[in-house]
């Protein structure tokens, strides 16, 4: 998709790109509904397939569907670690294995250097050298505090220095106590698909050898506003899954991404798009109407605009550039220096994008460049949004974790009091900030309370 | 290490296509062989060459998209998804050959990117089941023998790549066909329409040009999920009982 289509203040078709001629179509509808997933490829690396994208969302923001909470971003806490610059994208070890595994790293930083140095091995520390931080800190959840609360705490102990991998970015998920209490065949039956993948991609055994995990990018909570019934602010325009922001709040429990999908899917949209149709006077808009030729006009610009660059940096330069700076500035840990520092860097990674950029090859033949180009185009201009949304918000809430506002303890530090809100943004149009609506989420029947898994 | 790869071109479907050779080096051992890919791509469009076009998704091999003949075997050396063959499988001045799957049902769009629309239009000529479902019911009120439950989720596994058409000497996608036959024939959902299916699938399997299975076994032998040969036994199986047995009226 390369263009919602409004026509009098309703959603009725989309753009599309034929992927293998070029051709560019219209399609006309009664309502149109974007399952489209999650932007966690904003940054470069994440354990989204490689395709995945937030164009046909953000082409409906351009196009006034409100982008809400764009800074609430979940890291996961157990994926394989990076292992070196040309990695394209991060492998999720099912969270299912926190039910077994123990997380730790060495006590102290000279026993991580060793490790990282292969002087000794990991199955060598013996247990009172070893902290298995989640339990110490957390008595009553253990390893089973939820993913922003894990991803968390690994940052802070390989920040310390007690990573144990060659990039220091890494912890250890330890099977060994697991696999003495109930067998190597039990642990096969329950993870046994898991430990082959991990296997196959780092060459190590995990029935031998504690696993190496590291937080990485997942899923994203933020996404296009819509209303209970799954609707955005504009009429007939539908968001449902990953691609709304609705049902997660600032941080997605595990599996029910997929819950959100099949809920949204089969027992809400079935009957509130059915309602919404049912007072819709049933006329068709046919395709050569003029906003669909507007928009088909718009899509064939910007084809044209970005094979004509021929600049000297290739696309993934950019994607991986504009990547860095969003993990480092708008990641795990944030703060109002470092959120602004980024935004500007993001600003100028757009002006170099769109004169710099070299996109080869032409726009009427199978283009994977040209496919390329388009998302991360749409990505950097997310990337400018999640600063402002990330900045806007002064406390810390879930994913979002501002340095300035954490507990003593170092939790996240909510302010209830002025941000309870939804953050729903407005395209304004090229170059203009974007606009922020609040809506106040009110709690009759829940009180809110600071979250505690001690 | 540094490796030479041959790598077929081909511009488009009307192109005739042909091998080009390309070196490249300092390639790290923990790397997956679609990055090191990525890595040849970067340096041809640096240099303003068209890059290599090849199909991949989720780089963890259970998207079915990425679709590599390495060395004359279906995603390479190992039995797992090209996207999970990692270059220590390779050695230092290896020629790796890389080709798009070879079958006149999967045509050539560009390079190494074939088109497997044959297989979506197997699945749509009956590879579900049309009931309304309405409200959900508890799924443990239908019970079924977890070792046939076990059989359907094994026959469900299959990615649909294809690499068992492009290992097959007669480019049968018999494997396929049968595992998601399989998959919906030994549930209780699925035995709507059972018979049906296996006639329509077939029917569309063998439009689409795909060639008779000659029990070979390369299929099994080559399949990253390792869908199993006795799903092929079971189509013939279900194709048999359809020609006797008739859900028509």
């Amino acid at each position: 998709m390369m263009d919602v289509v409004i026509v009098d203040g309703k959603a009725r078709g989309i753009v599309t790109r034929n992927l293998i001629t070029g051709a560019i179509e219209s399609h006309s509808a009664h309502a149109v509904l974007l399952c489209t997933g999650g932007y966690g490829n904003v940054f470069y690396l994440s354990t989204n397939a490689m395709g995945s994208n937030v164009t046909a969302a953000w082409r409906a923001h351009k196009k006034g569907a409100y982008f809400s909470n764009p800074c609430y971003t979940q890291i996961h806490p157990t994926c394989i670690p990076v292992s070196g610059d040309h990695q394209s994208k991060l492998t999720l070890m099912s969270e299912s294995l926190r039910n077994d595994g123990r997380v730790w790293v060495p006590m102290t930083i000279e026993m991580a250097e060793k490790l990282r140095k292969k002087q000794i091995k990991p199955q060598d520390i013996k247990d009172e050298d070893r902290d298995y931080y989640l339990e110490t800190k957390y008595p009553s959840f253990g390893n089973l505090v939820p993913r922003d609360v894990a991803s968390r705490n690994a940052k802070h102990v390989c920040d310390e220095g007690r990573g144990v991998n060659e990039t220091g970015e890494a912890v250890y998920l330890d099977f060994r106590d697991a696999i003495d209490r109930e067998g190597e065949d039990l642990v096969r039956s329950k993870y046994g698909n898991l430990f082959d993948m991990y296997l196959q991609i780092t060459g190590e055994n995990p029935y031998q050898t504690p696993m190496m995990i590291y937080p990485a990018v997942h899923y994203t909570m933020g996404g296009l506003w819509v209303d209970y019934n799954l609707m955005t602010n504009i009429p007939g325009l539908y968001a449902l899954g990953e691609a709304n922001f609705s049902d997660h709040g600032a941080n997605r429990l595990g599996a029910s991404a997929l819950m959100q999908g099949l809920a949204d899917g089969y027992f809400v949209v079935p009957y509130t798009v059915g309602d919404y149709l049912a007072n819709l006077a049933n006329e068709k808009v046919p395709v050569d109407h003029p906003e669909f030729k507007k928009s088909e006009d718009q899509v064939k610009e910007r084809i044209q605009k970005l094979l004509s660059i021929n600049g000297t940096k290739t696309i993934d330069y950019y994607h991986k550039k504009l990547g860095k700076i969003v993990w480092n500035y708008c990641g795990m840990a944030r703060t109002a220096d470092g959120l602004l520092k980024a935004k500007a860097m993001i600003k100028e990674l757009k002006a170099e994008f769109w004169s710099n950029v070299r996109v080869l090859g032409t726009g009427e033949e199978l283009n994977h460049s040209l496919e390329k180009a388009h998302r991360v185009a749409d990505f950097i201009e997310l990337g400018e949004l999640m600063m402002d949304d990330a900045l806007d918000r002064n406390e810390s809430c879930g994913g979002h974790f501002r340095e300035e506002y954490q507990t003593p303890e170092g939790e996240a530090l909510r302010d209830d009091e002025n941000y309870a809100y939804v953050a729903a943004w407005e395209y304004m149009g090229e170059g203009l900030e974007e606009v922020l609506h609040k809506e106040e989420l009110v709690y009759e029947n829940v009180k809110l309370t600071q979250r505690s898994y001690k | 290490m540094n490796l030479t790869l041959k790598i077929w071109r081909q511009k488009n479907h009307s192109d005739k296509g042909g091998f080009k050779a390309y070196n490249v080096t300092g390639i790290s051992v923990d790397m997956s062989f679609l990055e090191m890919l990525d890595i040849l791509n970067e340096e041809l469009i640096e240099k303003g060459e068209d890059p290599v076009h090849f199909d991949h998704d989720c780089r963890e091999g259970i998207c079915g998209s990425c679709s590599l003949f390495i060395n004359g075997r279906p995603h390479g050396p190992q039995q797992t998804t090209t996207c999970q063959l990692h270059m220590r499988s390779f050695k230092d001045g290896d020629t790796i050959t890389i080709e798009p799957w070879r079958a006149k049902s999967f045509p050539v769009v560009k390079d190494l990117v074939v088109d497997r629309g044959a297989f979506d239009r197997i699945i749509q000529s009956g590879g579900f089941v049309s009931v309304n479902t309405g409200g959900v019911p508890d799924a443990n009120e239908i019970p079924i023998p977890k070792i046939v439950a076990d059989e359907a989720f094994d026959a469900a596994t299959c990615i649909g790549c294809g690499a068992c058409v492009a290992a097959c000497k007669n480019a049968s996608a018999m494997l396929f066909v049968s595992a998601k036959i399989s998959q919906l024939a030994l549930l209780p959902q699925g035995q709507v329409e059972r018979r049906d299916r296996a006639e329509k699938m077939i029917a569309q399997m063998d439009l689409e040009g795909f060639g008779a299975c000659s029990n070979t076994g390369a299929c099994s032998a080559e399949c990253p999920k390792e869908i199993k040969q006795s799903n092929i036994a079971r189509m013939n199986r279900e194709y048999y009982a359809a020609s006797v047995v008739t859900e028509n009226v």
